[in-house]
């Protein structure tokens, strides 16, 4: 692993620097972990999510194409850009279900399944999540951005520490009360 | 939240997570010292964490908690993650030892590290793994291993679940991907159900059926996914937002999903496999209409929905229709008392079973709509992607029906003639009749004669509420009616010969001594294969009586109450019902004199088997089962085998070839197989004014072997005529402004110039009305719907408002005449409401039939009507039930099985202290007090005379003479009446053919071949 992420890291930064065989080679790197994630990503979901991991990860990797300002330091921060992305492209299709559909229930992002206690929303629509992590970021950007890596790009603790440059701990208090926070938020009795 | 008071909040928030969980209630108290508002914010969003865990909120899933391609479970190994199933991570993976693929489900770590919750989702794992079963997924396995983590996170436990691989998508996509056809979705709860029963027959219960846990394989198998999981693995709501899991077997678990789960499940009550066929029941709906049964914007909102909303009820309203049965079938599913679902989901399974493809154009066998149309629903039926072979047969069925016109007009003739004399032909055109089985060998070959049978002068039929009868003899020359010859004399059974037209009385049939209010006289006759005795019921015992010498005997006394039909097979066996006790079919030999159990219902559900029938051979017979009205093919060898094969809403008669039947009011001729015992084809209506009893399905058709065909008529033919009955002379004048129609129940506007009924359209659909009685101004003030019901009620002032009942919702409505939409004033979750019965002053009175089947009388403060409370266990028929116009007393029919019988009591309310029952009234279908409450009125049992009792109430309870009574010939009481503000007019209905000379109270038709009714080869 260690290997393949310096690598990656080594990549990324001749990306940076134009060569275009190294996106290439970055690409290849990291494709299975973004279909890996983008798989363990997709588990949370359920019904109406007709995205496969394979055509996330593509439609991802050609808006991380555009990115021609970002300049890529390694690969965690490139996960954590790959985090928008999918967060961005969730969205998109949410959107785009929900005025094909003009329904909000074909856009449900699941809970963990093994929630089944009454009082708590079991599915969150993934524009209901967009926007309590808008609410969120305005009240904390930092928790807000955590979640979004956390959500979007199933990031680890000790990679979301080594992408915001703080220990693993930290944001892992962070990530609780963003958790909380947002639980909060898209609970019914929220106001 | 100012930025300065989240950063104390977050300050604090960090402070109370670096301490151990027993710790931080204690470190938000120190920390927050002071200022309540941090305290709370913290506290708040600490318990806001616990609940995110228990519900899974993002916390369990690292990327690095995926495994990895090429991970080893003992002996298989990981090849690539497929996404996520019910309850956790999925992966295709390898088993080396078989050599096969097999799918692997990882569960969720906080599952897998509560041992307790382990240890049951073990148990309940093995437990799914032991069902085989073509529609449940295979449990090869259930394992747990510690692995080693990534980046040296340490071992991880997990526990996972091997099952078979399967191809396709779960039944939530494709019903997401396609609107799903009417067959398919009943194939595929066909294939549930056998699933579900499988299952439950292993005391084995899912609790979790939903779309998401429905499986349908490539080539189109139906998998039901995670038995018994969401019990394993549901996690235990917290008693506080600060205490540590607590262990599974927590009592307050709900487990399941708002909109499938079913109410008994939301209110955290005793959960068996009723509940999964509640769960049944709303993926049904949902496959046949694509939208959800219960749904809400959040999920207490759809909890509530489950608890309150019927949305079957908008099943009826599907265009192209569904079919009746199986409108049904999602209604039982769907009931809130899982006492009145089906109790097994084997009864569910056969039901299903039960519907041909001839149900699901069933619904458009409708002789009111053109050919035109009837051919644009049939090819629509086709688009359904009806197996070609069935739709061609249908086809073949359907088109002579259709385009005959002189098939058409045999069915005009039938409908249209009132006859007035004795007999009276009327429809000699020729039917063609070759190639239908069996020769005819009566007089009346190939021609189809119509006509009517009529007592002899004098004699009265039993008109009752109750069909009794007639029963005609197999060689189709004699008849057997219950009569009377003057209102004096006893209920005697009377022999009527077709041939010379001459009735005589059998005597020694006769029950009871004349006018005693317990004569029920000799119930439900039937004949010997000989033709030359007759069987019936009377004072609870069996009889048989020989016509030639007259000479009765006692065959057995009945085991139940209400006898509900017999047969007598060729080899001296005669089968009956006899409910209450017991619900099954009975046997007897003919000379007794002691029955045995043949059928076993299921009492316990209040199931009962009803009307038997033997088939030619004399070991097979049809009956029909209570409450579902499905018709049942058993043998006497094989009595505990229950064959369903269709649905009757009455007795069944068999006859060269068909089977002849009452379905949706309309005598249907339905081809049956002898060789295989099942329907053929589509039901054939041949008749569509038989009278038939609504709540017992007895009809009062009978045919004979040779074709003839006897009922009697219901008064939707013609219509009936609206008339006025003054008391002072007795004299009826029929108001012949309003035209005839099919009017049930009357409520006099306070102008006494309008009257709120009911009308009954020939589509089978009814609304209510308002009639104007001077000029015949009709306006319709509820839609037309079937299964609709009559019992709108003025207010109490006599105004424009009135309250009615939607059976379909089991709600009650206010609307005011004009025809403005209200809201609904009251609906019952569990009780069946009955009636609306009456609307006073400050009351509104139910009657209400509860989940063991008892109909009560209920009773509501008008300004809170949600809250009904019983008033005793009074048990009304038809549920009529008055309150005086003093609120005082209340007037009610009984209908105890007791030594009394049914009669009307009066008592007092709503207190309930005293009891005045009125001797030797009967069986009462209307009652009415007087505006000023002296007199209360009520109809004569055989509907053609109206009683007046005059009351006085004293210091102790009330006073009262004998009736007085009003006999108006002709008229059809059972329908309703009412009465002016000063008691001195009724207005009544009279019977279409009463406007006859003299006219002959009841009558029967006759068809002296009703296979000319058939349509052509």
């Amino acid at each position: 692993m260690s290997k393949s992420r310096g690598e990656v890291t080594e990549f990324l930064q001749t990306w940076t620097a134009g060569n275009p065989e190294s996106r290439e080679r970055v690409l290849m790197l990291m494709y299975s972990e973004l279909r890996r994630r983008a798989a363990a990503h997709l588990a949370r979901e359920r019904q109406g999510q007709t995205l496969q991991p394979t055509a996330l990860v593509h439609e991802a990797y050609i808006r991380l194409m555009e990115q021609r300002e970002v300049v890529w330091q390694n690969r965690n921060q490139f996960l954590a850009v790959a985090s928008t992305m999918m967060r961005r492209i969730m969205v998109d299709r949410a959107r785009a279900r929900l005025a094909a559909k003009r329904s909000g229930q074909w856009a449900k992002l699941s809970l963990d399944d093994a929630s089944s206690i009454a009082t708590l929303p079991r599915e969150i629509d993934t524009l209901d999540l967009n926007a309590a992590l808008d609410r969120l970021a305005a009240l904390d950007a930092r928790k807000s951005r955590i979640a979004e890596m956390k959500f979007f790009g199933g990031l680890s603790l000790e990679e979301i520490g080594d992408v915001l440059q703080v220990s693993s701990k930290t944001v892992d208090r962070d990530w609780q009360a963003a958790r909380a926070l947002l639980f909060k938020m898209l609970s019914p009795t929220s106001d | 939240m100012t930025p300065e008071h989240w950063n104390k909040v977050d300050q604090v928030w960090h402070d109370v997570l670096a301490r151990p969980e027993h710790e931080r209630a204690a470190a938000i108290a120190e920390l927050c010292a002071g200022n309540d508002l941090l305290r709370r914010d913290v506290e708040s969003m600490l318990a806001h964490l616990v609940r995110a865990n228990d519900a899974g909120f993002g916390a369990t899933r690292d990327a690095s908690a995926v495994l990895e391609s090429g991970t080893h479970l003992g002996r298989f190994e990981i090849r690539a993650s497929i996404g996520a199933g019910g309850m956790g991570e999925v992966y295709r993976a390898h088993d080396s030892r078989l050599d096969r693929d097999v799918a692997i489900k990882v569960l969720p770590p906080h599952v897998a590290r509560d041992p307790d919750r382990l240890r049951r989702f073990e148990q309940e794992a093995q437990a799914a793994a032991a069902l085989n079963h073509p529609n449940i997924l295979s449990v090869h396995d259930v394992g747990s291993q510690s692995l080693q983590g990534a980046a040296g996170a340490g071992a991880t436990d997990i526990s996972f679940i091997v099952t078979e691989l399967l191809e396709g998508r779960s039944l939530r996509q494709l019903l997401i991907d396609e609107k799903l056809s009417t067959l398919r979705a009943i194939e595929l709860a066909s294939q549930l159900a056998d699933g579900l029963a499988a299952a439950h027959a292993r005391n084995i219960v899912h609790r979790d059926l939903k779309p998401e846990n429905l499986f349908i394989t490539s080539d189109g198998r139906l998998k039901i996914l995670d038995f018994g999981l969401a019990k394993a693995l549901g996690s235990p709501a917290l008693e506080s937002s600060t205490a540590p899991t607590q262990s599974t077997t927590a009592p307050h678990v709900i487990i399941g999903t708002p909109g499938y789960m079913s109410p008994e499940q939301i209110r955290d009550e005793q959960v068996d496999h009723r509940s999964d066929i509640f769960a049944f029941g709303a993926v049904l709906y949902e496959m046949l209409t694509g939208v959800r049964a219960f749904s809400g914007k959040t999920p207490l909102d759809t909890m509530s929905a489950v608890l309150r909303e019927s949305p079957a009820a908008s099943l009826r309203e599907l265009e192209p229709p569904l079919p009746v049965p199986l409108i049904r079938i999602v209604e039982r599913c769907l009931e809130k008392s899982p006492l009145e679902r089906f109790q097994s989901t084997t009864d569910l399974a056969f039901a299903l079973k039960a519907l041909t493809p001839v149900d699901l154009i069933a619904p458009q066998l409708n002789p009111a709509r053109s050919p035109r149309r009837s051919v644009a629903l049939l090819s629509r039926g086709l688009r359904w992607a009806l197996p070609a072979v069935v739709a061609i047969i249908i086809l073949v069925l359907w088109y002579p029906w259709g385009v005959s016109p002189a098939s058409h007009e045999s069915i005009a003739e039938t409908t249209g003639t009132i006859a007035t004399s004795s007999i009276a032909v009327s429809s000699p055109s020729p039917p063609d009749n070759r190639g239908l089985p069996g020769a005819p060998s009566s007089d009346s070959e190939n021609t189809n004669l119509t006509s009517t049978l009529s007592p002899p002068p004098g004699v009265e039929i039993n008109g009752g509420t109750v069909a009794y009868g007639p029963a005609i003899s197999p060689d189709g020359t004699r008849v057997v009616y219950m009569a009377r010859q003057s209102e004096a004399g006893p209920w005697q059974l009377w022999l009527h010969d077709l041939r010379s037209d001459n009735a005589r009385p059998l005597p020694g049939t006769e029950s009871l001594p004349a006018g005693n209010s317990r004569d029920r006289g000799p119930e439900l006759p039937f004949w010997s294969p000989a033709g030359d005795e007759v069987a019936f019921a009377s004072s609870h015992q069996l009889k048989r009586v020989n016509i030639d010498t007259g000479k009765v005997n006692t065959i057995c006394d009945l085991p139940g109450s209400n006898f509900q039909g017999g047969s007598w097979g060729a080899d001296g066996t005669i089968i009956f019902s006899s409910p209450p006790a017991p619900g099954g079919l009975q046997k007897v030999r003919q000379e007794g004199p002691s029955p045995v159990p043949l059928t076993k219902a299921d009492e316990q559900r209040g199931e009962r088997h009803l009307h038997p029938l033997f088939l030619p051979d004399g070991r097979h017979f049809v009956f029909q089962t209570s409450p579902e009205r499905r018709l049942v093919v058993a043998s006497l060898e094989n009595p505990e085998v229950l064959t369903p094969i269709g649905w009757a809403d009455s007795h069944v008669a068999y006859a060269r070839g068909y089977l002849l039947y009452v379905q949706s009011q309309r005598l249907m001729a339905h081809r049956f197989d002898l060789k295989t015992l099942n329907l053929v084809g589509a039901p054939i209506p041949i008749a569509d004014d038989v009278a038939t009893h609504e709540s017992t399905g007895r009809s009062t058709f009978a045919v004979s072997q040779n074709g003839r065909l006897v009922y009697r008529q219901t008064g939707r033919g013609g219509g009936g005529q609206l008339a006025w009955y003054y008391r002072s002379d007795r004299s009826v004048h029929p108001i012949q402004n309003v035209k005839p129609d099919s009017y049930i129940d009357f409520e006099l506007l306070a102008d006494e110039r309008h009257v709120l009924t009911h009308i009954h359209h020939p589509d089978d659909t009814g609304s209510v009305f308002r009639v104007g009685l001077e000029n015949d101004n009709r306006m319709q003030l509820t839609e037309g719907r079937k299964n609709h019901d009559h019992s709108a009620k003025l207010s109490p002032e006599n105004t424009d408002e009135f309250m009615w009942l939607r059976p379909d919702e089991n709600a009650v409505y206010l609307m005011p005449s004009t025809g403005e939409k209200r809201p609904k004033v009251f609906q019952h979750p569990t009780n069946v409401i009955v009636s609306l019965a009456d609307w006073s002053k400050n009351w509104l009175i139910e009657t209400m039939r509860d989940a063991k089947g008892q109909t009560d009388i209920w009773y509501a403060p008008v300004n809170d009507p949600q809250n009904p409370r019983l008033y005793e266990s009074t048990v009304a028929i038809e549920g009529e039930a008055r309150l005086s116009p003093d609120e005082r007393w209340i007037a009610y029919t009984s209908a105890s099985e007791g030594p009394d019988g049914s009669r009307v009591e009066i008592r007092s309310f709503p207190s309930n202290e005293g009891k005045w029952p009125i001797e030797n009234s009967g069986r009462v279908m209307n009652l009415r007090f007087s505006s000023d409450g002296s007199e209360l009125f009520f109809s004569q049992p055989d509907g053609q005379g109206i009683s007046a009792l005059e009351i006085k109430p004293t210091e102790h309870g009330i006073d009262f003479g004998s009736p007085q009574r009003y006999p108006i010939p002709g008229a059809n009481l059972h329908d309703g009446f009412a009465v002016t503000r000063d008691g001195q007019k009724f207005l009544v209905l009279l019977n279409p053919n009463a406007t006859a000379p003299k006219g002959p109270g009841v009558t029967y038709r006759v068809f002296s071949n009703w296979l000319g009714l058939l349509p052509r080869k």
